[in-house]
């Protein structure tokens, strides 16, 4: 294990501890809290990627390198003994540095968390905090695993055949990674959830040599959803949008509230990567454009 | 409870309302008063953070993502500027207008601030009125 990886891990509290170990996520507690439990573990789970791919290359480097000089031991072991030694004595290293890489490699995808969920999730938390009251608590369950994991996994299709591709086979995952809650200074209820719908699609062919060729290609489509109540003493619904933010929206006016819904889907091929905080933003935002204050007085906090 | 100095910054991003703190101090740029919360973290200037983020958004280019997504360390986040910086960006990109729940102030009517109010019941300078 790297010194710095070390180092960060053992900064981390037990709480962010268990988190890398549990990858799931889920309480209430001002956004603040939240910036100071998840901040070290994004920073550590940027130093874990590192330290993967260098013992990946070190692993490959050991490998290759233990497996030349195994063929050129046999030849020095006839044509000197003392030079055979010699070379047993490196391979036997060069077998220690590949095990070392392949426990560090082990050690870090054990404790490797998905990123997207916090590259989300941080630079929401700031924002959010600025509509809510003073310490008030930013609920939020998010998921840190792996989206392709077998438990998202929904049907399959039967193998089809496509262009160049003479089996295709799609697989369907369903991974909701993020979802929360807050309460706004001007008393609107604000709950989001996301949910991320991933396509894998195995295509399989045979190249002009004949040697089959299977690649793997994915898809994505996250969906998020947003839900605001709006208290009647402080809002009240609009007749329509005042923007078209391409949203769908639901509006339910009652007597003591307007709740309103709104939901966006955004595609993607990077399965890897979140979708832009300001997606949220316009949710939200498109729910404030469907309410005008019925009240005139100003708010603090 | 009135404060005697106020902080003239506002907080809030869908809703924008008067920050609530005492002043500490006052913006070398604006000259309006501040509270420490609302100091952009300079090392030579007293700049609030509305025109830090105002300074620093005439260098990025529009369309830019209204929250970097490298920057994000803890210092970064603690920034009070980010959220500033985000606002102004998402109101300008995404013709966003906030809701005006805070007192009224020249400032924001200068900075190019697109606001939906009208006008306070209680008639104490501010509320609602258009922007």
């Amino acid at each position: 294990m790297s010194k710095q990886l070390r180092e960060i891990h053992g900064r981390l509290g037990d709480e962010a501890q268990k988190l890398t170990e549990s990858k799931t996520l889920e309480g209430a507690r001002p956004w603040r809290e939240w910036v100071e439990l998840l901040d070290p573990l994004h920073a550590m789970d940027q130093e874990t990627d590192r330290v993967r791919s260098r013992a990946t290359t070190q692993m490959i480097t050991a490998g290759i390198l233990a497996f030349l000089l195994f063929i050129a031991t046999i030849f020095a072991l006839v044509a000197s003994p003392i030079a055979g030694a010699i070379c047993v004595v490196i391979l036997l290293g060069l077998i220690a540095w590949f095990f070392a890489a392949m426990r560090t490699r082990g050690y870090t995808k054990r404790i490797d968390l998905e990123r997207a969920p916090l590259d989300f999730v941080l630079p929401l938390l700031p924002i959010l905090g600025e509509d809510a009251e003073r310490g008030a608590p930013v609920s939020l369950r998010v998921d840190l695993r792996e989206p392709t994991r077998p438990d998202n996994r929904g049907q399959s299709s039967q193998p089809y055949a496509k262009g160049r591709y003479h089996k295709i086979v799609d697989t369907w995952y369903t991974h909701p990674w993020c979802a929360g809650g807050v309460r706004f200074v001007d008393r609107a209820v604000v709950q989001w959830q996301i949910v991320d719908y991933i396509k894998v699609a195995k295509k399989t062919k045979r190249n002009p040599r004949g040697k089959i060729k299977t690649k793997t290609k994915s898809k994505k489509r996250s969906q998020l959803e947003v839900a605001v109540t709006f208290p009647a003493k402080m809002y009240e619904a609009t007749d329509q949008a005042r923007w078209d933010r391409q949203v769908k929206e639901k509006v339910k006016p009652a007597e003591s509230k307007t709740a309103i819904r709104v939901r966006r889907t955004v595609k993607s091929t990077d399965v890897a990567s979140p979708p832009d905080v300001r997606h949220l933003l316009d949710l939200l935002a498109s729910a404030y454009e469907r309410v005008e204050p019925t009240r005139g007085k100003k708010l603090a906090g | 409870m009135t404060t005697v100095d106020p902080c003239a910054c506002k907080r809030g991003f869908f809703t924008l309302r008067d920050c609530g703190n005492a002043a500490t101090t006052s913006c070398e740029m604006c000259s309006r008063r501040v509270c420490s919360e609302h100091l952009a973290p300079r090392v030579q200037a007293r700049v609030c953070v509305e025109c830090a983020a105002r300074q620093e958004e005439g260098e990025l280019p529009k369309g830019s993502p209204v929250v970097p997504p490298t920057k994000r360390s803890a210092a970064e986040l603690e920034d009070a500027t980010v959220p500033h910086r985000a606002r102004r960006r998402y109101y300008d990109d995404w013709s966003y207008s906030p809701w005006w729940w805070a007192s009224s102030d020249a400032y924001y009517a200068s900075s190019g601030y697109h606001t939906r109010s009208f006008d306070d019941d209680d008639d104490d300078d501010g509320g609602f009125g258009d922007s």
